[in-house]
């Protein structure tokens, strides 16, 4: 008889299948990454030529663009699976707190991804530092808005005629992410009530998304 | 109500000679025995529903039906549009849960719909490798695509597959998991003559491997002379079997 596969190797095979999928089809590179650097550009295109102007939008930039790439990787997470047919299979071979896990960690590095891109671009066109506790709030926003978008992205899938509200749920349910990051990629600003509320809404989002996967997996 | 697939002695019937280009000559699928799960009462049954129903937006949209299937059979399920043939394999895989009764399964239950089930981005190898890999069988994938005659394809993407190398391509990553029950929805839609002949092949290679197949079907005319068991159903119930 063969063992039951333990719950991080599922997970870490979900991790690798997502990246396999993503090296074969290019999804997120030829979609999210020029919807992106479009983003930035033409950002700094609408708030400049003024430093002091670019410099008071740079941390708002890179989070929109970050907020609003979450709609289309929401769908990677199960549409695309559902419209390949592919998530039946997948959902019969792995338990849902290890499909849950594998989909959140790979939305995250995606989005870290895309957060590196966006705040790379900002930094050099837009001529501004990056402080320190950016860093902080871009590691914990971008993982409050994977959960957000591997959550949304299982309920939205589930339902055609709900595939429509997918954006009108996850920007707005990002408010807190996007107020945060923003805060702490401007200079000047204090740290703490932002590093404190991007911690714990980053924990609450997890842990809901964690909690209501398996019941949106049964819908 | 009981519609059982009384088990026959494993037929070690090869392949048919469909594959011979791809295949050197006749082979079982080489697989282990099923992963291990809840005991089935009752003995050596893959599957077991009991009682079980399913309501939907309020409405019952199957009445409470007893199933029992047993490894290595091939049960068909037959009926119109609408009548519950998709539901009653979901709610055998164990994708939809029952409003009322219970399911037991030794092993694990997978559902492939229309015979796909595979990222169409991928090689034909990684993606049955990477499904494979999902049930920590990542080394049985060689195995079953050879079996099912892939090797030849295993460097095309799946989505140029026509539609009866991706019903294999779909079969021979859920065979590589080693299921204790392979439920198979529509699997000939789509196929022609010859690609139908080839499929009943590799159900009966699959079956005699040990694993029990339902299978339903609007095209049973190919399936229904190797079925152990047929179940012709309408409006959520088992009508005849």
């Amino acid at each position: 008889m063969t063992a039951p596969v333990p719950r991080t190797a599922q997970v870490a095979a979900v991790l690798r299948r997502e990246a396999a999928v993503e090296r074969a089809g290019r999804e997120a590179l030829v979609t999210t990454a020029p919807f992106v650097a479009a983003f930035v550009v033409l950002a700094g295109l609408a708030f400049g030529p003024a430093p002091e102007d670019l410099a008071a939008a740079a941390g708002g930039t890179v989070w929109l663009a970050l907020l609003v790439a979450t709609v289309p990787l929401a769908r990677t997470v199960a549409g695309t699976e559902i419209a390949e047919d592919s998530w039946d299979l997948l959902r019969g071979l792995v338990a849902p707190g290890a499909l849950f896990a594998g989909k959140l960690l790979a939305a995250w590095a995606a989005l870290l991804v895309t957060g590196l891109l966006a705040g790379g671009l900002v930094a050099v066109l837009f001529q501004v530092p990056v402080p320190p506790q950016a860093l902080y709030g871009g590691l914990l926003g971008t993982l409050a808005l994977a959960a957000l978008t591997t959550g949304f992205g299982v309920l939205v899938a589930s339902g055609s005629r709900r595939r429509g509200l997918l954006a009108a749920l996850l920007l707005p349910a990002g408010l807190p992410a996007l107020l945060a990051g923003t805060q702490l990629s401007t200079p000047g600003v204090p740290v703490l009530p932002w590093a404190v509320l991007v911690t714990v809404y980053a924990a609450a989002v997890v842990v809901a998304a964690w909690a209501v996967f398996p019941v949106l997996l049964e819908e | 109500m009981t519609a059982r697939a009384d088990r026959r002695a494993p037929s070690r019937r090869a392949l048919r000679p469909t594959y011979a280009v791809a295949m050197p000559g006749p082979r079982a699928i080489p697989l282990r025995p099923p992963s291990p799960g809840p005991a089935v009462p009752g003995g050596a049954a893959a599957l077991r529903l009991s009682g079980v129903t399913r309501v939907h937006g309020g409405r019952p949209v199957w009445a409470p039906v007893d199933l029992l299937l047993t490894p290595g059979t091939l049960t068909v399920v037959t009926g119109p549009n609408g009548s519950g043939k998709s539901t009653l394999l979901r709610l055998a895989a164990g994708l939809l849960r029952p409003a009322a009764g219970t399911r037991a399964c030794a092993g694990t239950a997978l559902y492939l719909r229309g015979g796909a089930g595979l990222r169409t981005a991928q090689t034909v190898r990684a993606a049955v490798t990477g499904t494979a890999a999902l049930a920590g069988r990542a080394q049985a994938a060689a195995a079953a695509m050879a079996a099912l005659g892939l090797h030849p394809l295993a460097d095309r993407t799946v989505g140029t597959l026509s539609a009866g190398e991706r019903v294999r391509a779909a079969l021979a990553a859920a065979v590589a998991c080693r299921p204790a029950v392979l439920c198979l929805d529509e699997p000939t839609a789509a196929l022609d003559e010859r690609a139908l002949d080839d499929l009943a092949a590799v159900l009966d290679a699959v079956r005699a491997d040990g694993v029990a197949l339902l299978v339903a079907t609007h095209q049973p005319g190919v399936l229904l002379p190797l079925a152990d068991a047929h179940l012709s159903i309408a409006d959520g119930r088992v009508v005849r079997r």
